[in-house]
C-alpha cells in the first residue's frame, strides 16, 4: 500500500489539502483491513457472551445465530452455582499479597544487585536467571512435598509463597535493567552525602524506579491471576480455591450445560475486560515503560 | 577469594542433604492409626470423583443424615472432577494434611497399591458387624478382600460399556437392536445413508474407546488370553487383538463414528447422544444418571456388544464395580465406616437407585422407581456368565498403551498392527516393577 | 559502589534469595535425589541409579515433546513476535486514528488463560464449533477439519491461539519502541517521496531491531514454560501430536505416577534448558549491538 503524495508540491504532513483519491482508497483499504483484524479478536468473545443467552441445541446447532431472548438471570445463576465469589476472593487476596512481595523484595534485590558490590553478587544474579529460564514443571513435586512438609499445604500460603518465589526472578531482572540504565552519579551523590544503603533503598531508589514496579507489577498480577497448575495441586479444600480452579472444575461439572457454561465464562471475563478499557493506558504504558529502559 | 567459593560449596552440600531427607521422610506414611471415637467434636472428610448432579446431591442429604445421628461429628464432602480424581487429585489428597478418611477407590489392582502404600485400613470387623448385615452378597466383596481381609465396602456396579440407542431414532428407520457384529454394521450403514451419524463417542480421555477395545479383546482372545495381554505376559499386538482392533477400524473407514472422536471430551459426546445428534453411542451404565437429569423425556435403550467371531465369551458384561475405603491413617477410622454403613442402608440405597446408580447391595431396587434401564443393566451384570474388566483397571501404564492404541485406530491415523506394535514397542520399554 | 556496610547488601537480596531458595533452588535440588529413584508418589522411594536416564534416552514420547516443542517456538515466533510487529506497523501509521484498535488488539492479554483455552475448544470443535460452521456456510466444507483432533493440524492450532493472545502484546511493546523513533526522521524521508512501505522497513525496523531480540527472548522463554493452554486444550494428544515437554512432565508424574522418572525427566530438560541460556549468553557477549537512541 503506497502513499504518493508527490504530485502536487509539498503537501504539510497535517494539512488539509486536497487529498488524491489514492490517498482516500489506501485509507478505506486500510481501515477495512483493521476493522477485519478487530473482528478476528472481537467474535470470539462476543460469541462467547452471547451464548450464555442460547438454548442448549441452539448452540450447537446454529452457532452464528443471535439469541431470542436475553435472560440475564443466568449470569448471577452461574455465579451462584459456581461458588464464584469465594474463588474471586481468593484470587485477589493471593494475587495482592503475592504482587505486594514481590514488588518489595524485587526491587531491594535489584538495588543491591545493580549498585553495591559485593561479594556472591554474581552467585545471586545466575541464581535468579535460573528461574527466568525454568518451567515450574521442572521441579513442582519436590516444590509440593516441601510445602507440605512446612505445614502451609492448602492455605493461602501455598500459593503465595510460589508466587513470590517464581515472581522474584522476572522481577529482579527487569528492576536491575530498568537500575542499570540510571546515571550512576544519582547514587554517588546520595552516597557522599552519607546515606547509607537502606535508607538510599527507601528513600532514593524506590520513588525512582514506579515506573519499571508498574512494569513488575502488571506482569506479576497476570502471572498470579491466572496460575491455574500449582493452584490444583496445592488447594484441596474448597474455600481457598483461586478463580482458574474453580472456573475449571465448574466447566468440568457442567460440561454438559452450555449455555451455564459460557456464562460463567462470561461473568468472570467481562469485568476484567472493563477494568482493562478503562485503565488501558496504565496497563498499557506500564508494560512498555519498564520493558524500554 | 577463597571463602566464597567454599561457602558456595557447603551451602550446597548441606541444601542436597536437607533436600534428600526431607523427601525420604514422606515415603513412609505416619503409623498412628488411633482411633478416637469419643473425645470432642470432629470432622470427618468423604472424598470422591463427581458421578453427575444427580448423585453428588445424595451425599449432601446423606452428610445431612450422618449429622443428625451423629451429633458432633460433622462430615466434609469432597467431590472433585471425576478425570482430575482419578489421577491427580486422590494421591494429591492422600498424602497432603487433609487426608481424607473415606475415599472412592475402585477393586483390583488399584485397591491393592492402596493396601500396600498404607492407605487402606482393614475393616474386616466392621464389615462382619451390625452396621452391614445382610446388606451385601459375599460376591460383592469380589476384588476387595486381600488375604482374608477387608478393605473395602462395595458401591456401586457399573456396567462400562453398552451401546445405547435412541429409540425415536431407531425406529424411525425401521432398525432393531442388533445381535451379531455383522447386524450392528448393517445398522450403522442404513443410518448413515439415511444422513444421520450412527455412533457419537467423545475419547479425548481414551477410556471411552478404550474400554470398547477391552471388550472386543476378550471377545476375540478369550477373557484369560486378554487379561495376560494387558499384564504382559503375552505381547500385545497378537493375531487375535489385531483382528480384535479390526472392528474398530472398520468403524473408523466406513464413517460410522463421528470424526471428532478422539477431540470430542466423553461428556460432550453424551450431550449430543441426548440431543439426539447421533443414534447411538457407547458408554456405561451411568448414561442414565445424565439422561434423567438433562433429557428425561428421551426413549433410550441398550443393547450389549454384539457377538462376535472369537474365543470368548460372547455373552460377556464388560464392568466394574467400586467401593468405598476408609483411610489407614485416618484417626476416626470407626466413624468412617459408620458413614459407610449409613450408605449402605437401605434408605440411602433407594436415594442412589433413584439418582440413577446401580447399588451392590442385596436388591437393590426393592420399593424404588427406578429407571427400567439401570434395573436391566444390573441384572445383565449380575447373571453375566463372564465379567471383563476394562484394561485400566488392571494395568494402568499398560491400558495407557493400549488405550493409545485403540485411539489412534479409531482417529483413522494407524492401522491395527502399527498402532499395536507400537504399543507393545512401548510396553516392552516399560521397567520392570 | 561499595555498600555503606558488610551486611546491608545481603540484608537486600535476602529476602529474595530465601523465597527463591525455598521455592526453586530447594525444589530444583530434591529433583535431582528424586531422579535416581523409583517412586509413585505415595509408596516407598527405591534407589534405582540411572535407570531412569537410560529410559529416558530411548522415550520416544519425550523425544517427540521437544520435537513439538521446538515447533511451538518457530510457530509463536512467527505468529506472536512477527505478527505483533507487523501490527506494530500497522498501527503506528502516519495520521491514522488507531487507538481502539490498539486497545482492542491487547484484550486476550487480559483474559484468563482457563476462559481462552475453553472457549477455543469450542471454536474448534467439528459440532457447533464457528469455524468449521462457518467454512460449512461460505461453501467451503471441504476445509473442515477435525482441529484439534487431527494430529496434522493440532499443534498448529493451538500454535494460533497463541498467537491470538499475545500478538496484541508484542504490539504494545513494538509500538512503543516505534514511537521514540523521531518524528524528524520521517518527516524527512517522507518529503524525499519514501512511501509508508519504506519507512517502515527502511527506518523504523532497523532502529528497534534492539527490541526485536528482547521480544524474542520473551517469547522463547514463555513458549518453554507453556502449559495451561495445551493442558486444558488437548492435554497433549491426539496421539502424542501436541505433547509438549511440560505436559509430558505432568502426565508422567500424575497419570503414569512415576515421580522419579518424571523428576528425570525435569532435571534433563533443566540441563537443556540452561545450556541454550548460557548458548545465548556467550553468543550475546560477541555481537553485543546495543542500538540506543
Amino acid at each position: 500500500m503506497s502513499t504518493d503524495v508527490t504530485t502536487e508540491s509539498r503537501v504539510p504532513p497535517t494539512g488539509r489539502g486536497r487529498r488524491s483519491a489514492r490517498a482516500t482508497a489506501s485509507s478505506v483499504l486500510f481501515y477495512a483491513v483493521m476493522t477485519a483484524i478487530s473482528l478476528v479478536y472481537l467474535i470470539p468473545l462476543l460469541w462467547m457472551v452471547l451464548s450464555s443467552f442460547k438454548s442448549q441445541s441452539q448452540i450447537f446447532d446454529s452457532p452464528w445465530s443471535l439469541p431470542t431472548s436475553f435472560d440475564l438471570s443466568i449470569l448471577g445463576e452461574a455465579w451462584r452455582r459456581g461458588g464464584l465469589g469465594t474463588y474471586v476472593l481468593n484470587s485477589i487476596l493471593v494475587t495482592t499479597i503475592s504482587v505486594v512481595g514481590i514488588l518489595l523484595f524485587g526491587s531491594m534485590a535489584a538495588f543491591a544487585l545493580s549498585r553495591l558490590k559485593f561479594r556472591l553478587r554474581g552467585f545471586f544474579l545466575v541464581f535468579l536467571a535460573l528461574g527466568l529460564l525454568l518451567p515450574v514443571q521442572a521441579y513442582f513435586v519436590a516444590q509440593s512435598t516441601l510445602l507440605d512438609r512446612l505445614r502451609i499445604n492448602d492455605t493461602r500460603w501455598a500459593l503465595i509463597v510460589p508466587y513470590i518465589g517464581l515472581g522474584l526472578s522476572l522481577a529482579v531482572y527487569l528492576l536491575k535493567a530498568y537500575l542499570d540504565s540510571l546515571p550512576k552519579e544519582l547514587f554517588e551523590c546520595a552516597r557522599m552525602d552519607g546515606c547509607g544503603d537502606v535508607r538510599m533503598y527507601f528513600a532514593l531508589v524506590f520513588p525512582l524506579i514506579k515506573p519499571g514496579l508498574a512494569t513488575v507489577a502488571v506482569f506479576s498480577i497476570l502471572g498470579a491471576w491466572n496460575e491455574f497448575l500449582l493452584a490444583t495441586l496445592y488447594i484441596q479444600s474448597d474455600e481457598y480455591k483461586t478463580i482458574p480452579v474453580g472456573l475449571l472444575a465448574f466447566t468440568g461439572k457442567y460440561s454438559t450445560d452450555y449455555p451455564m457454561l459460557f456464562a460463567a465464562l462470561s461473568i468472570v471475563t467481562i469485568p476484567m475486560v472493563a477494568i482493562y478499557v478503562i485503565f488501558h493506558r496504565q496497563v498499557i504504558n506500564g508494560i512498555t515503560e519498564g520493558t524500554l529502559r | 577469594m577463597r571463602s566464597a567459593r567454599s561457602f558456595t560449596r557447603v551451602t550446597g552440600v548441606v541444601a542436597v542433604a536437607i533436600a534428600g531427607l526431607a523427601l525420604t521422610a514422606c515415603g513412609t506414611s505416619s503409623d498412628t492409626s488411633n482411633d478416637s471415637t469419643s473425645s470432642g467434636p470432629f470432622t470427618i472428610r468423604v472424598a470422591m470423583g463427581s458421578t453427575g448432579e444427580a448423585v453428588d446431591g445424595v451425599f449432601t442429604k446423606l452428610k445431612a443424615a450422618y449429622e443428625a445421628k451423629y451429633p458432633g461429628r460433622t462430615v466434609e464432602i469432597v467431590i472433585q472432577e471425576n478425570d482430575t480424581y482419578e489421577t491427580i487429585g486422590l494421591n494429591n489428597l492422600l498424602t497432603s494434611r487433609n487426608a481424607p478418611d473415606v475415599y472412592f477407590e475402585r477393586p483390583g489392582t488399584r485397591l491393592a497399591t492402596k493396601v500396600d502404600d498404607g492407605y487402606a485400613a482393614d475393616i474386616t470387623d466392621a464389615v462382619n458387624g451390625p452396621g452391614f448385615t445382610g446388606r451385601f452378597d459375599p460376591a460383592a466383596y469380589s476384588g476387595m478382600q486381600i488375604d482374608g481381609k477387608t478393605y473395602m465396602v462395595p458401591w456401586s456396579g457399573d456396567v462400562t460399556n453398552v451401546f445405547w440407542f435412541n429409540k425415536a431414532i431407531f425406529t424411525a428407520n425401521g432398525l432393531t437392536p442388533p445381535a451379531t457384529w455383522d447386524e450392528f454394521l448393517a445398522v450403522c450403514s442404513k443410518l448413515k445413508a439415511a444422513g444421520i451419524t450412527p455412533l457419537v463417542d467423545g475419547n479425548k480421555d481414551k477410556w471411552p474407546i478404550g474400554s470398547i477395545a477391552s471388550h472386543l479383546a476378550e471377545r476375540s482372545l478369550g477373557n484369560d488370553a486378554y487379561v495376560a495381554a494387558i499384564k504382559g505376559e503375552q505381547p500385545m499386538n497378537s493375531a487375535g487383538m489385531v483382528a480384535a482392533f479390526d472392528n474398530l477400524q472398520t468403524l473408523a473407514d466406513n464413517g460410522y463414528i463421528n470424526k471428532s472422536v478422539n477431540a470430542l471430551p466423553d461428556d460432550q459426546a453424551t450431550t449430543q447422544f441426548l440431543l439426539g445428534k447421533a443414534a447411538m453411542i457407547g458408554i456405561g451404565s451411568w448414561l442414565v444418571s445424565d439422561q434423567i437429569t438433562q433429557a428425561p423425556t428421551l426413549q433410550i435403550g441398550y443393547f450389549n456388544m454384539p457377538t462376535l467371531p472369537g474365543s470368548g465369551d460372547q455373552k460377556s458384561v464388560l464392568g466394574v464395580s467400586t467401593g468405598f475405603v476408609v483411610n489407614a491413617n485416618s484417626e476416626h477410622i470407626s466413624a468412617g465406616t459408620d458413614f459407610l454403613a449409613l450408605m449402605s442402608a437401605p434408605e440411602a440405597t433407594k436415594l442412589f437407585a433413584e439418582a440413577g446408580l446401580t447399588p451392590m447391595t442385596v436388591d437393590p431396587f426393592a420399593g424404588v422407581k427406578a429407571d427400567p434401564n439401570t434395573v436391566s443393566l444390573a441384572t445383565l451384570l449380575s447373571s453375566a456368565p463372564t465379567k471383563v474388566t476394562p484394561a485400566d483397571n488392571i494395568d494402568v501404564k499398560r491400558a495407557d498403551e493400549f488405550y493409545g492404541a485403540a485411539a489412534a485406530v479409531i482417529g483413522g491415523l494407524k492401522s491395527p498392527q502399527e498402532a499395536l506394535d507400537a504399543a507393545q514397542k512401548r510396553v516392552e520399554a516399560l521397567p520392570k516393577s | 559502589m561499595r555498600p555503606s556496610s558488610r551486611w546491608t547488601p545481603y540484608l537486600l537480596v535476602g529476602p529474595a534469595v530465601l523465597f527463591f531458595a525455598f521455592v526453586v533452588g530447594l525444589p530444583l535440588l530434591g529433583t535431582i535425589w528424586m531422579s535416581f529413584t523409583k517412586w509413585s508418589g505415595t509408596n516407598r522411594m527405591r534407589f534405582i541409579g540411572i535407570d531412569n536416564f537410560t529410559r529416558a534416552i530411548h522415550d520416544t514420547v519425550y523425544q517427540r515433546a521437544y520435537l513439538n516443542t521446538f515447533l511451538y517456538i518457530a510457530a509463536t515466533l512467527v505468529l506472536e513476535v512477527a505478527v505483533g510487529f507487523a501490527l506494530a506497523g500497522l498501527v503506528s501509521i502516519q495520521g491514522k486514528r488507531t487507538l481502539w484498535y490498539r486497545i482492542t488488539f491487547f484484550i486476550p492479554v487480559m483474559l484468563l488463560m482457563v476462559v481462552i483455552a475453553v472457549l477455543w475448544s469450542f471454536i474448534y470443535s467439528d459440532d457447533g464449533g464457528l469455524i468449521n460452521s462457518f467454512l460449512t456456510g461460505i461453501g467451503r466444507s471441504d476445509l473442515r477439519r477435525v482441529w484439534l483432533g487431527d494430529p496434522g493440524t493440532a499443534l498448529l492450532a493451538v500454535s494460533v491461539v497463541s498467537g491470538w493472545i499475545y500478538a496484541g502484546f508484542y504490539m504494545a511493546i513494538f509500538y512503543a519502541a516505534l514511537q521514540r523513533v523521531p518524528k524528524s526522521l520521517l518527516e524527512a524521508a517522507r518529503l524525499d517521496g519514501a512511501s509508508e512501505w519504506d519507512l517502515f522497513f527502511k527506518i523504523k525496523a532497523p532502529l528497534v531491531r534492539g527490541m526485536t531480540e528482547v521480544a524474542a527472548l520473551l517469547c522463547i522463554t514463555g513458549a518453554f514454560q507453556s502449559f495451561d493452554l495445551f493442558y486444558v486444550m488437548t492435554k497433549g494428544g491426539p496421539d502424542h501430536a501436541t505433547e509438549i515437554i511440560t505436559t509430558y512432565l505432568v502426565s508422567t508424574v500424575f497419570v503414569d505416577h512415576e515421580v522419579g522418572y518424571g523428576a528425570a525427566l525435569s532435571v534433563i530438560m533443566t540441563v537443556v534448558v540452561v545450556g541454550l541460556g548460557l548458548f545465548y549468553a556467550r553468543f550475546r557477549r560477541e555481537g553485543d549491538v546495543d542500538v540506543e537512541y
